[in-house]
């Protein structure tokens, strides 16, 4: 790509040719250009003329030359020798004009309204707007409507970007909505008997600027500002989308995508993005479970830890039992190397074994190519490359399954985490428990956390830090928002603590052993950027 | 001087829209001359003649078919504007009206200056007898081989399609009608790409007015010179006015470009209806503005109307007002237009114009509060929020209609204002 150089506000600066001048603005000028229609995973529209600026060119004697009409920023591709001028008088004006317009017809109900807080509408008003307005006649009513299952429409708050149309045209390729009448009587719509129901769905609400579409599971159920964010992974599948999760005392309320042009571009699924349910579900393992004679009975870590060691104590390399650890595709890859090293340092022999992946019937891609993974797992590719590290002997899941019905094998550590009650059958759990010591680490009570004699009550990738390789072999760390039932017990310091290491578990000190074989193997350590849109 | 009418000289012949008519009475003769010259002679032949766009904005055609790229490998399209919703104009529905195959001729002729291969015919939805004569218009020229593979045995081919709208005037804005041709709703694009880069189906596209295509013909016969002999310097050969409203004899008059809005008004149109006074004349669609009866003896070619505060000729129809008009009223009727009219992308002409005519209603209503007028022309001013911030032309029609009205006949505004008062009171 050449370079060109763009004057902004009588500062040179360099630009990749073609790019839109209102991304270079944003990433060179410290007051904000606003915008609504403008959005960089769409097409350009250029509609809304809110993002003006004035806009002109320098011949080769330096001579300045400005088009007479103020500029959208967000059309305007950068040219060599352009020269731009974002907060002149005239376009300062133009954009309090702009933002007149959009408010006269607009209900101003924010303090109902899910947006608020979070609004376009508000924050340029508030920075670009003007605090009378000059209209006196009555606004335009329009309906509610449903448009999606989880899709809600306040008619009354659209400001016509049409963000949510181009999405649905160009994105997920569905085209349900679209405009329905013209001019001032404008309104988004579906046809009847159609709706916004595809898996992108749900991007249409973070996509509207204002709080014209709702998503129905968010809705009334916070007030944005009383919400705090942790940068988190999807685990959804093996994608991998980059989400922030957004949470209060202790609950997530809603997950959103983080830009990342590398794995989800601006977009998730409706499958991950509610998809979280379970982790408030009652059937959560709230507390560490050790065996006494028949009953289960609650433990502190520390206990629970203490039972384990003893119980795998009989597991040395001269005892000449078989000991099996499985390794989840659902653990972080802190927490797979950790039960790894663990299972090695305890018995050389030990056989690890390939956590079951569960796949749906196929990959789903869309219009523009955002694709679902049929794989259910976001770790599956840390858990092989924590396999091949390692090597020695190894098994799949099934096989450990019916060797521990042969009764070959007399140890087992299952470290589980899927999102299913029922994700490891009754029968194969009863052939399981032929072996003399079961051990289980999971969230979600079932038959297999049941008929262990020891319970590690673990976290899901919300409350826990860590990283995942996705389906690109890239390496993704996230960090944790809530906290855990027993706060502070994941399988990293469930591992750390059996594995006999002094103090708290040390995810920096993990992550360092671990950076070799990552970096060999990896891609890359992806950072999403933070940047929204 | 004498003027001999050409656009309108089969006008009243028996069967003019006939085929063997319009060849009888020379049509299609233009064809031969024209193959025999190559495309870029042509294109330079128009551009000497002068020929400015009838459609409204009045841009200079043969310019406008430079700008085609040049050797561009696949097709390169023409799309005929005669989409003619502005309020006042109907003169291409006149010229479809009594000689079809001139507008075709026109169309043949300039394809071929501009290399097009495939001509749609863009016509306004309510035009249903129009759609049917142009529809026999153009399966006669297929049958004589005007239409079709080797046209004339020239070794040029040209298809052509009559695309009917769907009855929005947003439609007749160049992008507007070209993404209504492609089958989608009829929202202007941003330009740049401009249709001669990126038109119809991604393809390099000429769009031009049904009455600018029906002078190249005459050009092809009749020389550069003779064109540029008819009208003023800028706004050279013949033009079709219509002209309604409180006149005698409205109707569609050929004259030379620059005839004053007083002749047109006296000497073409009757005069004034009941023996009244003039008030205003409209000059070229309501989009332009309004001359007021002091400016009547402004000419009406592309630079009069534009010195006397209005924004153009325009389509040169113009709409003549006695004195009995109610000047808000008219204004109210010209913003209704508007806001039912605009295709709601932009938001200055979406909310200006709704906002408008809120404001015009309410003071009909005898509600009207003094900083009303003032308020609308900070809407419409040069700078004010509506002009040149939108995507489209539309928005600037609404703002210079509104800003001629109220500040040509602002006493009439305000004693309407001053009356509500009163009342009020
Ligand atoms: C709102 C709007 C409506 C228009 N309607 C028409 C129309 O009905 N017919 C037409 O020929 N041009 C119309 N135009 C002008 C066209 O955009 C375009 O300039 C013209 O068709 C070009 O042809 P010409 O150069 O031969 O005049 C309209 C423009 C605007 C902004
Ligand atoms: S609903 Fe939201 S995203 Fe869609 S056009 Fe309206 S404001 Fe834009
Ligand atoms: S100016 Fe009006 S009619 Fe033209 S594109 Fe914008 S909203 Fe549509
Ligand atoms: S953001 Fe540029 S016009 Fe809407």
């Amino acid at each position: 790509m050449s370079k060109v150089t763009v004057t902004i506000n009588g500062q040179d600066v360099e630009a990749e040719a073609g790019r839109q001048l209102i991304d270079v603005i944003k990433e060179n000028v410290k007051e904000e250009v606003p915008h609504y229609c403008y959005h960089p995973g769409l097409s350009v529209a250029a509609s809304c003329r809110l993002c003006a600026v004035e806009a002109g060119s320098k011949d080769a004697d330096g001579n300045v030359k400005m088009f007479p009409k103020v500029m959208m920023s967000c059309q305007m591709k950068v040219t060599d020798n352009m020269v731009v001028n974002t907060h002149t008088d005239k376009s300062k004006q133009h954009r309090k004009e702009i933002m007149e317009f959009l408010l006269i017809n607009h209900p101003l109900d924010c303090p109902v309204c899910d947006q608020a807080g979070e609004c376009g509408l508000q924050d340029h008003s508030y920075n670009h707007g003007q605090s009378e307005s000059r209209f006196r006649e009555d606004k335009i009513k329009q309906p509610k409507k449903q448009v999606g299952e989880k899709v809600l429409l306040y008619g009354d708050r659209c400001i016509m970007c049409t963000r949510c149309v181009r999405f649905t045209r160009e994105i997920s390729g569905g085209g349900e909505l679209y405009v329905h009448e013209r001019g001032n009587g404008s309104e988004i719509d579906v046809f009847p008997g159609f709706g916004v129901n595809d898996k992108l769905a749900g991007n249409v609400v973070d996509l509207c600027p204002v709080g014209a579409l709702l998503d129905n599971e968010f809705l009334f159920k916070q007030r944005v500002w009383e919400l705090k964010s942790a940068d988190s992974v999807c685990a959804g599948c093996s994608k991998g989308c980059n989400i922030t999760v957004d949470y209060n005392k202790g609950v997530i309320y809603r997950l959103k995508p983080r830009h990342n042009p590398e794995v989800n571009d601006y977009w998730m699924c409706d499958e991950g993005r509610h998809g979280f349910k379970y982790v408030h579900a009652d059937e959560r393992i709230k507390r560490c479970q050790v065996r006494r004679d028949s009953a289960m009975y609650d433990s502190s870590i520390e206990n629970a830890v203490d039972s384990a060691k003893e119980m795998f104590s009989e597991f040395t390399p001269e005892t000449g039992r078989k000991l099996a650890v499985v390794i989840s595709p659902m653990a972080s890859l802190e927490e797979q190397w950790l039960a790894a090293s663990w299972a090695r340092e305890l018995n050389e022999q030990a056989i690890l074994v390939r956590g079951p992946v569960f796949n749906a019937e196929n990959d789903e891609t869309f219009k523009a190519g955002f694709t679902i993974s049929k794989e259910k797992a976001p770790n599956r590719r840390g858990m092989e490359l924590i396999l091949e590290t390692f090597g020695g002997d190894q098994m799949t899941f099934t096989d450990l399954v019916e060797a521990a019905g042969r009764n070959e094998i007399e140890g087992i550590f299952v470290q589980g985490g899927y999102p299913w009650q029922n994700w490891c059958p009754d029968e194969m759990v009863e052939k399981l428990r032929n072996a003399k010591v079961l051990i289980v680490s999971d969230i979600l009570d079932s038959k297999l956390s049941q008929r262990a004699d020891v319970v590690f009550a673990s976290a899901v990738w919300a409350e826990k830090s860590g990283s995942f390789i996705n389906d690109q072999n890239m390496c993704q760390p996230f960090e944790q928002g809530i906290e855990t039932f027993e706060v502070g017990v994941n399988d990293l310091t469930v591992f750390w603590q059996l594995a006999g290491r002094v103090g708290p578990a040390d995810l920096e000190l993990v992550r360092e052993e671990l950076s070799e074989i990552k970096n060999q193997s990896c891609s890359k350590e992806q950072q999403a950027d933070t940047v929204g849109a | 001087m004498s003027f001999e009418p050409v656009l309108t000289k089969n006008v009243g012949v028996k069967d003019s829209q006939k085929l063997s008519v319009y060849v009888e009475r020379g049509g299609y003769s233009s064809l031969p001359k024209a193959f025999a010259m190559k495309p870029d002679e042509l294109t330079d032949l128009v551009k000497a003649s002068g020929l400015r766009g009838r459609g409204g904005a009045g841009f200079s055609a043969g310019m406008k078919w430079t700008f085609l790229p040049k050797d561009h490998p696949g097709p390169i399209y023409m799309a005929v504007n005669f989409d003619e919703s502005e309020p006042g104009t109907f003169k291409d529905r006149y010229l479809c009206d009594h000689d079809p195959h001139q507008i075709l001729e026109g169309i043949i002729v300039s394809s071929y200056a501009t290399r097009a291969t495939v001509a749609y015919i863009f016509i306004r939805g309510e035009f249903h007898l129009q759609a049917k004569i142009l529809q026999k218009a153009v399966d006669e020229a297929y049958e004589a081989g005007y239409f079709g593979k080797n046209i004339q045995g020239s070794g040029y081919d040209l298809e052509c399609y009559v695309h009917r709208g769907a009855g929005a005037y947003i439609c007749g804005e160049e992008t507007g009608m070209l993404e209504a041709l492609e089958g989608k709703r009829g929202w202007p694009r941003i330009k740049p790409p401009f249709p001669a880069i990126e038109g119809a189906f991604g393809k390099p596209t000429v769009v031009n007015n049904v009455e600018t295509l029906c002078c190249v013909p005459h050009i092809i016969h009749n020389g550069a010179d003779w064109f540029t002999s008819i009208g003023t310097e800028k706004s050279a050969g013949p033009k079709l006015y219509g002209i309604s409203g409180h006149v005698n004899k409205p109707g569609v008059y050929e004259l030379p470009l620059g005839v004053t809005c007083r002749d047109l008004i006296e000497k073409y149109a009757g005069g004034m209806r009941n023996g009244k006074k003039c008030k205003g004349a409209i000059p070229g669609g309501v989009s332009m503005g309004v001359l007021h009866a002091d400016e009547l003896d402004c000419p009406l070619d592309f630079d009069g109307p534009g010195q006397r505060g209005c924004m153009g000729l325009g389509t040169a129809g113009v709409i003549v007002m006695d004195e009995d008009t109610c000047m808000v009223s008219a204004l109210r009727n010209i913003v209704h237009f508007f806001k039912h009219e605009s295709c709601g992308q932009c938001t200055p002409c979406r909310e200006g114009s709704g906002w408008m005519l809120k404001t015009l209603d309410r003071i009909l209503a005898g509600e009207g509060k003094k900083d009303d007028l003032d308020n609308m022309i900070e809407l419409c001013d040069a700078q004010g929020s509506m002009p040149g911030k939108t995507i489209c032309g539309l928005a600037d029609g609404t703002a210079w209609a509104a800003k001629n009205f109220i500040q040509k006949y602002r006493e009439e505004f305000e004693a309407k204002i001053e009356s509500a008062s009163a009342v009020a009171v």
